[in-house]
């Protein structure tokens, strides 16, 4: 749960979202449209945002469209993300 | 007619001195734009940074203040003037580009600062349809937009525009003047910043506060500079360090009145015009860069 945490501080630090706590933000809701509302250039800035923070990179939509569904997609995209490179690295 | 200000720049030359970092203290001297949340949705200001903020609040108080019968959304036109652009957000962007790299600049930082990002936002926000341009030189920005609405009216591209401008404080400004005036004695203006916006039309009858009766930009070093005799001149204060003793003696020659500004943007003829239109003169005002030219407007007011 404290990587949902950090997820969603970034989001709200680096998305400039002024009127909602991380509290707030549900681990299941849908982060564009009707859920917390982003649009096209939150997803740009939220596949940069991602890259500094975790390290973790979305190469393509075919993988972005599946992890930025919420905050617990997102989590689990950066969690296999960081496993692969861990195992790469130590073999 | 519109604008909002912050003159409260006093503590920049202190805060440059040590190239410091107190952003709460820049942000207290800021320009107040949290009025913005009375014209437009607060969700709709996410990401909007402070430079567009300014453009918005004095492009909605502008808005407000017309007559609506005479604001036809689909035939209004938006100029902005800016010296500058959004200079906090373009250095943040920078920064973000050379700290992290290519690959992950930020693309937030990167669309507010491009220069027509203000312009934008606020044909957006406000529904505005006509054409849409930013312009942006230097000194002379105010006046060039001013001739382009002109152009605008003469082609009937739009029957009203919405020009302002928008110019903002940021740190790394208050480093470049302090290094500037380190080297002179004084330093004989201070550094300001805000917005100002006019709606203007194509018929003088329509005009509330006054018109502009002439707009002009030459070079007073090749073809002089011709101040009307019944007019209050205004000369901007970086005028004053920039014209030679030639044309200080012309003024003074010609008995024309000198008034001077203490609070410096590039746009700051636009602080003027809006100033101007609150006095029972008419008015020449007079911007001079560092090579001999000048941008010269008249205002007239509505005296009959």
């Amino acid at each position: 749960m404290e990587l949902n945490r950090k997820l969603k501080e970034m989001i709200i630090e680096e998305l400039q979202i002024e009127d909602i706590t991380p509290d707030e933000i549900d681990d299941d809701m849908p982060l564009f449209g009707d859920g917390l509302g982003l649009d096209s250039l939150d997803a740009v800035e939220l596949v940069v945002q991602l890259q500094v923070y975790f390290g973790v990179e979305i190469k393509n939509i075919e993988e972005g469209k599946p992890a930025l569904q919420s905050i617990n997609t997102l989590a689990q995209f950066v969690k296999t993300r960081q496993a692969e490179s861990a195992n790469e690295a130590s073999s | 007619m519109e604008a909002v200000y912050s003159d409260n720049f006093n503590s920049i030359k202190e805060l440059a001195d040590s190239f410091s970092r107190d952003n709460d203290r820049l942000s207290r001297s800021m320009t107040d734009t949290s009025h913005l949340a009375d014209y437009l949705p607060k969700r709709s200001l996410r990401r909007i940074d402070h430079f567009s903020r300014m453009a918005l609040l004095a492009a909605g108080k502008a808005i407000k203040d017309v007559d609506p019968l005479l604001f036809s959304k689909d035939k209004t036109g938006v100029i902005i003037a800016t010296g500058f652009g959004a200079l906090k957000t373009t250095f943040a962007f920078l920064d973000s580009y050379i700290e992290k790299g290519d690959k992950l600049a930020s693309p937030i930082h990167f669309s507010n600062s491009v220069h027509n990002a203000a312009a934008a936002h606020i044909s957006i926000s406000y529904g505005i349809k006509g054409p849409n341009l930013t312009v942006s030189q230097f000194d002379m920005s105010f006046f060039s937009a001013l001739i382009t609405a002109g152009a605008w009216f003469a082609t009937e591209k739009a029957d009203t525009v919405l020009l302002g401008t928008s110019d903002a404080f940021c740190d790394v400004l208050g480093y470049c003047i302090d290094k500037i005036s380190s080297k002179k004695e004084t330093l004989k203006y201070l550094f300001g910043e805000g917005a100002a916006f006019f709606l203007l039309a194509r018929k003088e009858e329509k005009s509330k506060y006054g018109y502009f009766e002439d707009i002009s930009i030459g070079n007073y070093r090749h073809a002089g500079l011709d101040i009307p005799k019944e007019t209050l001149l205004v000369l901007s204060p970086s005028s004053i360090d920039t014209c030679n003793d030639d044309f200080m003696h012309y003024l003074k020659n010609n008995n024309k009145s000198l008034y001077r500004n203490h609070l410096f943007s590039p746009t700051d003829s636009s602080m003027d015009a809006f100033f101007s239109t609150k006095l029972l003169k008419n008015v020449c005002y007079v911007k001079i860069g560092q090579n001999g030219e000048y941008g010269r407007m008249i205002i007239a007011q509505n005296l009959k």
